[in-house]
Order: C-alpha cells, then structure tokens, then sequence
C-alpha cells in the first residue's frame, strides 16, 4: 500500500473510539486494582497508536 | 500480519519531507510547552532566555531554545522529587520505570520513565528491529547484564512487541551465552560491537565453537559503541559470524534514534518522526544543514513525558548524508553513523583525531587481534600517542617487526600521525562486557 493510500483518517478515528472507551474504564475503576492498572496500560498503547497516527498540522 | 513489509509503520517512515519537518516543529512545540507548564527546570531554562513555547512556529525559533547538556541533568539530581530532581514532569507515582546511564563518562544520569514513555522506547526499538529484518519467527538472544544501565533493556520489550521469541541471556558468562545461543539456535542478537567480538572470540577459543558454522544467527544489533559502521569492525563481525550486523545509536537519556536499515546503505537513518536532529558546527554553534559536512548532533526526544530530552547536546559528531536509501524511507540519513564524539574528537599534534579512525586500521589487520588501547599524553610540549595493540596467537612473534611497520604506514595514512607502538601478548589487554575504554587523553 503506497503512503498516500493509507487510511489514516479512519484508522485515528477508531483509535480514538478506543481511546474514550478505555477512559469510560479507568474512570470506574478506583476501586478496582486490576481493572486500573490493566487499563493503564491499554492507554499508554493506545496514546502510541494515536503518536504512531499523528499527522502534520 | 504481512511480514514483507518493509517499514514497522508505513506511514510514519514514508512521509514526505516537507510534512515531516511540519509534524516535527508542532510535537517539538507540544513537547516544549509540556516540559515549560510541568518542571521548574524547564520554565527557569527557558524564562531566563525570553522564550514562549507557544511562539515556536519555524526551525529558527527552535534553535532559540536553550541546548540541554549531561552536566545540567547530573546538577539537579538527587534533589526533590527525590532522586531526579525538577525535570521531572509527572507524579513520581506515574513513574514505572528506572534506568541510568551507563556511567561512561562520568556520575551516572537517572532516567525516570513511565509507562507510556516504556511503551515509546520499545515502539522506537521496534522501528529499528523491524527494518533490520526481525520478525515474529525470529528466536533473538540479549547477552547482556539487565541490570541498571538502560543497554539493551528496551531491545527486549521491542523484540517481544514484535513477537520474536525473545532469550534474557542476563547473568551467564560468556561460554554460557554461546552455549545458550548453541542449544536453542538463536537466530538474532543484540551486543555492542566490542562484546559480539568477544563472543566470538570465547566460542573459538574456548569452546572450539566456529559461530559463522555452528551458531544460526543471522543478524546482529549492535549498540553503545560506533564499531557496527566502522567498515573493518563491521567485516570483522560479518565474517565472524556470517551473519548481517546492524548498527544502531541512541542513548539513555534520548531514546533509539538512529538506524541502519536492512539495505546497509553506509549510515544511519535518523528516525524523524519521534526525534528532531539538528546539527551544529561545535566551535561556531551555527547550524549544519549542507550534506557533506560534519557537525554536533543536538536532538529532541519528541514524544517522551517524564524527564523530557530537549535539545539535548548529544555530543555525537554525524555527517549529513546526500545520498538517497534504497529502502525508501523519508528520514535523513548520517552518513557512517555516529563518526565520533566531540569530548572523543581530540587535537593532537595539532590535528584532529578520531579513535574509530584508529580502530578501522588496528581492525582491518588480520594480524592484530580485536583489542587495542590508545594513550595520550604530553612528554614537554610535545604530545604523544601510545598505541597498544596484541598479535593474534597464530601469527609468529618473528612477524612483529613487519606486522609494525604495516601498521604505522597504515596510521600515518588514515590519521596523519605517528604512534609509539606496544605489542602485547594475546589476551592480556582489558576485555569489555559493555562498553570499551580504549582511547585516554592523559594530558587533561
């Protein structure tokens, strides 16, 4: 797939999806050791995807 | 997943200049803006010199930001939040991993990371390892200490990211490894230059094991010293272990940013879309944009948070490179890779002179064996160079008197000075785990 024709358009947006789910998750997750220390870490993967995204202003 | 494509992001690694310069400057701003509202380090640095991170829109505001040097990051350390000091810019509960550097030269510096940073140090070592030809089917040997030195510690997480098989080889010795690397027919490795020629070096001797033979790696990282692009260290490896060798640069305090890719092109690539790499004359401090000529690399980690890495000055000599890569990557390339150190680089005899120069010579003698050792010091007003070198055990100590006078014709030529010679017996110059000490200006 040349450079061009990457979707990165789409693909940010469903990263972004990601993202406010895992959110939705930390934020109950006070309470709940291994629900917020696993989803740490799903957010740092997913600030990397969204890193690995990111386009030129 | 396609394993035959080439680049770990096809995206990033592909982008046209023009639009990679322009995603540059907005992280750099991002990242300048971040260290300014969350470390009183930062904000004093960069109040004092009258700039506002939020106006940096060009490279020539850029190069207004104040340079970051290794001395600056030993002053604050130790202090509160204990033990990095006020670069920190997160809670030290967000803080998850410790690493330092490896104390080469001088107190070692403390790198306070925290997931996200772990998780962007092995993304920027998985770029590389992925260009270098690494894939899931690779079973990939770390014989190094995993210890606190930060070494090859984010090569193993990027290796995993990957999904090679990934072999700790931490705390064996050096027959162990071999014997290790032997038992499960590793197929990858990662060392510095001087370790892999170590390696080698034990497996013969010791254990009657031909690497290029009996071992299955086929590829080898190497790390924390420039000997994977000096060209007769690179042969030397090569031939040892037929196996291709990569050369890889980076450092503690900044993250992986350089690489040789898969078509060997002679340098490294500077992975742009994660760091800003400019580079300055070291005298003048002007900027160096022109291929062909050589300056001091000062970078700019641009996605790391908790001890952010802001124009730091490297201390790392590069050269521009004009030439394009096969590989089709964007990003610029350094030509030979990290050439030398401006604290390496050294005047003597009034002439300037690089330790790898002397290395690609002692290195390209069959003859000579991998060690060496240089020492400078001053006899009057006059200075002088001590060269150290062992023959190898099979060359006759009848064969010195030649074997020296190759050797100095061949100095003279590459480095336009003259050496006092020293011939040891095999074996009896220091043998490095990490990183080598081979050069010593003794006239400081």
């Amino acid at each position: 797939m040349a450079q061009s024709e990457i979707p990165v358009g789409t693909i940010s947006a469903k990263v972004e999806d990601l993202q406010k789910r895992a959110q939705e998750l930390y934020d109950m997750s006070e309470d709940f050791p291994a629900l917020n220390r696993n989803v740490k870490r799903i957010l740092a993967s997913i600030k990397m995807l969204q890193i690995n995204l990111e386009e030129a202003p | 997943m396609n394993k035959h494509i080439p680049y770990w992001n096809p995206y990033l690694e592909t982008l046209p200049a023009e639009n990679l310069e322009k995603l540059q400057i907005k992280k750099f701003r991002r990242i300048v803006s971040w260290a300014y509202d969350n470390s009183r380090f930062h904000r004093t640095l960069y109040e004092t010199a009258g700039v506002a991170p939020n106006e940096i829109r060009t490279m020539e505001d850029v190069r207004r930001v104040p340079k970051v040097e290794k001395s600056m990051m030993r002053s604050i350390q130790n202090k509160d939040p204990f033990p990095y000091g006020d670069a920190l810019c997160v809670p030290l509960d967000e803080v998850t991993e410790y690493r330092q550097t490896s104390g080469t030269t001088g107190q070692p510096v403390y790198q306070p990371d925290t997931w996200q940073d772990w998780e962007w140090w092995a993304e920027c070592w998985a770029t590389l390892l992925w260009a270098q030809g690494y894939r899931p089917h690779d079973r990939v040997f770390l014989p190094f200490g995993y210890n606190v030195f930060v070494a090859f510690w984010a090569g193993h997480y990027a290796s995993e990211k990957i999904g090679c098989e990934t072999v700790p080889g931490g705390v064996l010795d050096t027959a162990s490894r071999i014997l290790k690397m032997l038992e499960l027919k590793a197929t990858a490795m990662m060392a510095t230059p001087t370790y892999v020629l170590r390696l080698a070096d034990t497996a013969r001797r010791k254990l009657s094991v031909d690497p290029a033979t009996d071992l299955h790696i086929d590829k080898i990282t190497c790390a924390g010293e420039p000997g994977a692009l000096v060209p007769a260290t690179k042969k030397r490896i090569e031939e040892a272990w037929a196996a291709k060798v990569y050369d890889h640069a980076g450092a503690t305090e900044i993250g992986a940013w350089g690489f040789e890719c898969s078509e060997q092109p002679g340098g490294l690539h500077v992975n742009e879309a994660m760091f800003l790499a400019e580079v300055e004359d070291p005298e003048t401090h002007e900027p160096v944009i022109e291929p062909g000529k050589r300056g001091k690399l000062v970078i700019t980690a641009l996605d790391r948070m908790a001890q952010p890495c802001i124009r730091f000055d490297s201390k790392d000599i590069v050269e521009i490179s004009a030439e394009q890569c096969a590989c089709g990557r964007t990003f610029k390339m350094f030509k030979g890779g990290v050439v030398g150190r401006s604290d390496d680089i050294t005047k003597v005899k009034g002439v300037l002179l690089a330790p790898s120069a002397i290395e690609d010579v002692v290195r390209s003698m069959p003859e000579l064996s991998d060690e060496f050792e240089v020492i400078v010091t001053k006899q009057g007003d006059v200075d002088h160079i001590l060269l150290k070198v062992e023959l190898n055990e099979t060359v006759a100590q009848d064969k010195s008197a030649d074997v020296q006078g190759k050797l100095k014709t061949e100095l003279r030529l590459k480095t336009n000075l003259g050496y006092e010679l020293e011939f040891h017996e095999y074996g009896s110059l220091s043998r490095y785990e990490v990183k080598a000490e081979r050069f010593k200006d003794e006239r400081k």
